[in-house]
């Protein structure tokens, strides 16, 4: 009976999980991270965006199905990183996670896997901490620019 | 009772999971790309793959560094080392340069038409430069450059060579390579009259001094 009452417990936690996000979820979270020095100072350089956000203490804001994305100054596509969850640090213009992530240049010719990274907007330096993977397309010689 | 119980608990369960599974499919995990090497292309168009344990990405200045465990699976050249830097800085005019500097335990694996060549250094550079030469003219005109220069008790063998020297440049449009401080040569017998990667030995100290200074 008690094992029962555990059972049925635990399936309506799952089930309300799994449906009701928790009520300071922001959907479609979208944020411009910094933008091009003039004269180019309305193209956005990077900007972050994610299913869902749920903002922590301190400035941090938990991000799920994030996507990253920087810019030429053109505003044509640089890079996209895709994570499942991250952190974005508002008050330092940063994001991280210690779960996996993707980076694909815009050009396809650069593929990046990992796992845990660091990602400052700042200097737009990007650190990954585990098990990199490079995957580079076209001739080695002359197209060797990661 | 006891069954309805199970039921109940394998149904969470299962919910459970789910989600988790959910939550943690990466979004471009269908544009995965294939292995290297697994594909039908030409060798010189397939993929490059650089593995390491960790690596930073300076993206102004297009510096990339690789570090602990890195090696870079290419059709035609394996390589090995502990720390990897990638400078390929944004040019004009046509002009390109890319260097790529291997250090700590480097061994580098290739095939030629000698067949397969295996080097061992402490460090390895490698550059790739596109100049072009009637900058400011209508017609431009570039030369390229691919050199690999190996210091640190270099070593490169082969099935007919064992060269010793520090440093060796390889030049790899020429594929050929020299050292003005050559320590010792090994040539296996029944191998002299191949064609040979290295410098002849008659023209080898004049090109290195020239190469050199």
């Amino acid at each position: 009976m008690a094992a029962g009452l555990v059972g049925c417990f635990v399936l309506c936690l799952a089930v309300t999980s799994a449906q009701t996000p928790p009520s300071n979820t922001i959907k479609n979270f979208r944020a411009p991270l910094e933008y091009f020095d003039p004269p180019h100072e309305l193209q956005m350089k990077s900007f972050l965006e994610g299913a869902e956000a749920e903002p922590q203490s301190d400035g941090l804001i938990l991000i799920r199905d994030a996507k990253l994305q920087t810019f030429h100054e053109n505003g044509s596509n640089e890079m996209t990183v895709v994570t499942p969850l991250c952190t974005f640090d508002s008050k330092s213009q940063t994001v991280s996670s210690a779960g996996p992530l993707q980076v694909q240049s815009s050009d396809e010719k650069l593929l990046l896997e990992g796992q845990g990274f660091f990602w400052q907007a700042t200097n737009s330096d990007l650190i990954i901490s585990n098990r990199v993977r490079t995957t580079v397309r076209g001739p080695l010689t002359n197209s060797f620019t990661p | 009772m006891r069954i309805f119980s199970l039921v109940c608990l394998m149904l969470a369960a299962s919910i459970a999971v789910r989600a988790q599974t959910n939550t943690a499919t990466p979004a471009v995990g269908t544009n995965a790309t294939p292995a290297a090497g697994r594909s039908n292309a030409p060798i010189e168009l397939r993929p490059t793959e650089i593995q390491s344990k960790s690596c930073q990405f300076f993206m102004k200045s297009n510096v990339y560094v690789y570090r602990d465990d890195v090696r870079i699976d290419n059709p035609q050249m394996k390589l090995a080392c502990e720390l990897l830097t990638v400078e390929a800085p944004k040019l004009t005019n046509g002009n390109k340069l890319n260097r790529a500097t291997a250090l700590t335990n480097v061994v580098i694996d290739w095939v030629d038409n000698n067949g397969t060549n295996h080097a061992t250094s402490d460090k390895a550079v490698y550059t790739y430069v596109i100049t072009n030469l009637a900058e400011g003219l209508t017609q431009p005109h570039f030369e390229t450059s691919s050199i690999v220069v190996l210091t640190g008790n270099p070593v490169v063998t082969n099935h007919m060579f064992r060269w010793e020297g520090d440093p060796l440049n390889w030049d790899r449009i020429k594929d050929v390579i020299t050292s003005p401080n050559f320590k010792q040569q090994t040539i296996y017998q029944g191998e002299t009259n191949t064609s040979s990667l290295f410098e002849p030995p008659t023209s080898k100290s004049s090109k290195t001094n020239s190469v050199t200074k």
